[in-house]
């Protein structure tokens, strides 16, 4: 599936087949009457929509908000992002991601199940919250702590990150390790264009 | 040629999924994207220029049973506008555009289906999942969706201008 977007000066517009992604900048009603328009101009083809400061997106939640800090004043507005599960399929099934069928390979599963989630997780503490998310899934499914906690060494490893000084400087640290895996996940798809 | 009939629209298939995917990927996709960790990073991209205001909203929108209700018809257009700009000839590999279209028409007429028993014809959709029928609806899409960012593009000009 292939995701398109046009990135021009006022909004964002993206489509992967038969969900789309668009940033509005009028009010809730006009959006709604634009979408009865749309509706209305085909009628073969319905959108079902969802208007919000926090919506979902593929595999993704995109939140835009301010918070409220400790000591009471609103923050300026920060973009969250973060994985997220589907509902339908069961809760806690193991993230089967990615085209390759049989046979599965678990170590491979793991891995790019942490991949996606620093790709997707826009700050250390919902990744932390993935990452938590992830082991439960594996734990559910019968895989033994210790082949977890091997996967989760050998993933730091693989970007240079030292797993102890991680869990020392975690903020600082998962910027680092965002850009790297941005860098690979490039080269991932530079390589599968070339096929 | 006695193969059978299927036999002949698979490499017919082929052989036009192999024409029309490269044209279509080089029009529509600026970017390939394939999950939504690229649609992440984008829209942080997007933020990070200033574009995001605090009254900004997002939509999601999804088409609903697409592959089930789309209308033949609108489809063939859309073919055809996207087929008569790709290939200015009018033609591909020397087969006259006019006659691929009649055979995709031929091919969306003669869509069967054996469910409980009873024999069907699809009217609007298909049952077919191949990469051509993806290719064809993406197309579908592709044209149909052009309105729409027209008419963003519009309403954030003027936005813009207020703001600048």
């Amino acid at each position: 599936m292939n995701i398109h977007f046009i990135f021009l000066l006022y909004f964002f517009f993206s489509r992967c087949f038969d969900d789309i992604l668009i940033t509005w900048n009028e009010s809730k009603d006009d959006a709604q009457s634009w979408i009865e328009k749309i509706n209305m101009k085909h009628r073969s083809i319905q959108v079902q929509s969802c208007i919000s400061t926090d919506v979902d997106y593929l595999d993704a939640n995109i939140s835009w908000n301010n918070d409220y800090s400790d000591d009471g004043h609103k923050n300026a507005y920060q973009l969250e992002t973060s994985v997220c599960h589907q509902s339908k399929s069961e809760p806690y099934a193991l993230p089967y991601i990615g085209s390759d069928p049989l046979p599965m390979i678990y170590s491979r599963l793991f891995r790019s199940a942490l991949i996606r989630a620093v790709l997707t997780c826009s700050d250390v503490y919902q990744f932390e919250l993935e990452r938590q998310y992830i082991e439960s899934s594996f734990t559910l499914n019968r895989f033994s702590s210790r082949f977890i906690h091997l996967r989760i060494i050998l993933f730091f490893r693989e970007f240079g990150i030292d797993t102890l000084y991680f869990y020392r400087h975690r903020s600082t640290v998962y910027d680092e390790l965002r850009h790297r895996l941005i860098a690979h996940d490039r080269k991932q798809r530079e390589k599968n264009f070339s096929i | 040629m006695n193969e059978p009939l299927s036999t002949q629209w698979n490499q017919f298939s082929r052989w036009l999924y192999h024409h029309l995917h490269p044209i279509y990927h080089q029009q529509a996709c600026k970017t390939t994207f394939m999950k939504g960790s690229d649609a992440v990073q984008a829209i942080q991209q997007y933020q990070q220029q200033g574009y995001l205001k605090s009254s900004t909203l997002f939509v999601t929108l999804h088409i609903q049973h697409l592959l089930s209700m789309f209308d033949h018809d609108q489809l063939i257009i859309a073919l055809k506008k996207f087929l008569d700009q790709a290939f200015p000839s009018n033609e591909i590999e020397n087969i006259p555009i006019p006659i691929i279209l009649e055979l995709i028409r031929m091919m969306f007429n003669h869509q069967y289906l054996i469910y409980n028993g009873k024999l069907y014809q699809h009217k609007h959709g298909s049952s077919d999942r191949s990469s051509l029928m993806v290719l064809f609806v993406n197309i579908l899409l592709f044209d149909w969706e052009q309105e729409w960012i027209d008419q963003l593009k519009e309403k954030n000009e003027i936005y813009g201008r207020f703001i600048f």
